[in-house]
This record gives structure tokens, sequence and C-alpha cells, in this order.
């Protein structure tokens, strides 16, 4: 579901509750979408073992493009696949916050209590409970036009997101 | 993944998929990559785990944009 805010300063997605498992299965298939964007910040509780099951499921994805790209004679759909391809294959990750991650890193998976660190990004991906405190240290480097996707149940404490969206 | 909002009131009525180029609801939308004027586009959720259209059709897309914002900068 969207919350559309085209006269806001953010877009919010709400993916609603669901496993740990689907829940990274509908990161890792949307994350691609946003790395033309601009830089990616996912909050989870325990970024090692995010990054790692986010990995995996990269791995397999490229392997699947990849297939699609060689069985495909469409020169659009190639081109586009080659450059989905390239774009999957040199993309970075870190499991650490700045100034710990290394230089060029595109994608952050950070803890909740490691957002005062974040680098200025486009896409915001909220894979564990925040509190009102936490979203709003998080947003302070959301770029204008950004998008905030939040994985599990709406509570009070996002609230603040509707509200500072239309600030 | 099913969600209930009862906010914003601000919702538009529809938005447009660039699979399937229909109008489609909010609630069954999911936010995808910028067009060439860097504004959000849309697909209907549904397609996201059809992952033989979802990443063409996708990748197709941002494609297109790159070359109308490229031709765009040419002629300014
Ligand atoms: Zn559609």
């Amino acid at each position: 579901m969207i919350l559309h805010l085209d006269n806001g300063r953010w877009y919010i997605d709400v993916r609603g509750p669901g496993s740990s498992d689907q829940h990274s299965l509908d990161l890792s298939l949307h994350l691609p979408r946003r790395l033309t964007a601009g830089h990616v910040v996912i909050v989870a509780e325990n970024p090692r073992v995010f990054l790692s099951v986010i990995r995996k499921r990269w791995m397999r994805l490229l392997y699947d493009v990849e297939i699609q790209r060689s069985s495909t004679l469409d020169p659009l759909r190639r081109e586009s696949l080659q450059h989905e391809v390239e774009r999957m294959r040199t993309c970075t990750f870190s499991a650490k916050a700045p100034p710990d991650a290394p230089v060029g890193t595109q994608i952050f998976v950070v803890k909740p209590d490691w957002l005062t660190d974040l680098p200025e990004h486009m896409t915001l991906y909220i894979a564990t409970s925040l509190t009102t405190q936490q979203i709003v240290q998080a947003m302070k480097r959301l770029r204008r036009g950004g998008l905030i996707v939040i994985y599990g149940n709406w509570t009070a404490d996002y609230e603040i997101l509707l509200h500072q969206t239309y600030q | 993944m099913v969600m209930l909002i009862t906010r914003p009131t601000t919702l538009p009525s529809q938005v447009i998929c660039i699979i399937c180029k229909e109008p489609v609801q909010p609630d069954q939308a999911t936010s995808g990559s910028l067009d060439a004027n860097n504004q959000q586009a849309y697909a209907c959720s549904h397609h996201l785990y059809n992952r033989r259209l979802w990443v063409p059709e996708w990748a197709a897309f941002e494609i297109t944009q790159q070359r109308i914002r490229s031709k765009a900068k040419e002629s300014a």
C-alpha cells in the first residue's frame, strides 16, 4: 500500500505485517528499483544477519536476471536487463554506518541506535519497529522526494511520519 | 501482505501502474523508481512477486526514462 504524498516531502509505502522471511524477500525484489535514486538505508534489528539474508537473495535474483537477459531477443529488453545485471553486480552493501562503512557504499544496513550517523539517502526501509524519536532521527537525512518503506504494523509512533511529511 | 490504514485522508483515487499501464488504487500499489522528471513511479503490488514481469518491465522503464532525461539535457 502506498500513502501517496505528492504534495508532501516524502513518499511512504506500508508493506504491513509478515514474517522476516517475507520482508527480506519483498525488500530484495524492491531494492534494485531504488539504486538509481540514491543511497539506501535499511534499519534492521540485526544488520549482519539481515544483510547476509539479503545478499543471498540478491545473488539468486541476479542469476535469474542473467538467465532472463540471455533468453531475450528483444533489443531494448536485452539492453535494459544488461544494465540491471551490471547495477546489481556492482552494488555495494555494508552492515555499518558511516564513517565505519567502506567508501562508496550504496546500501547501509544499520541498527536502530545507529541512526545518528546516516548518510543522506533517498530510500529508507524500516524492517524493525522504531520509536518516534528514532524515526525523526532517520528522516533527518532523507532527501526531499525520498521514499520510506515500512515493514510491520503501522503504530502510533509512525504518525510523526505523516506529520513531518506535510510540514 | 495486507495493511489497514486509516490515514491520511489526502490519498488520490488512483495511480498508474508502469507494468500493466492500468490505473490502480493506492492500497494496491507499490512505489518503484523515479521517472525522467524525478517523480515517483508505481506498479501494482501483486506484480512484485512475479519477477519475470517485475524485473524486465522496471528495467525497461528505467532505461527509457534515462533516455528521455538525456534527450532533454541535450536539447536544453
Ligand atoms: Zn499493474
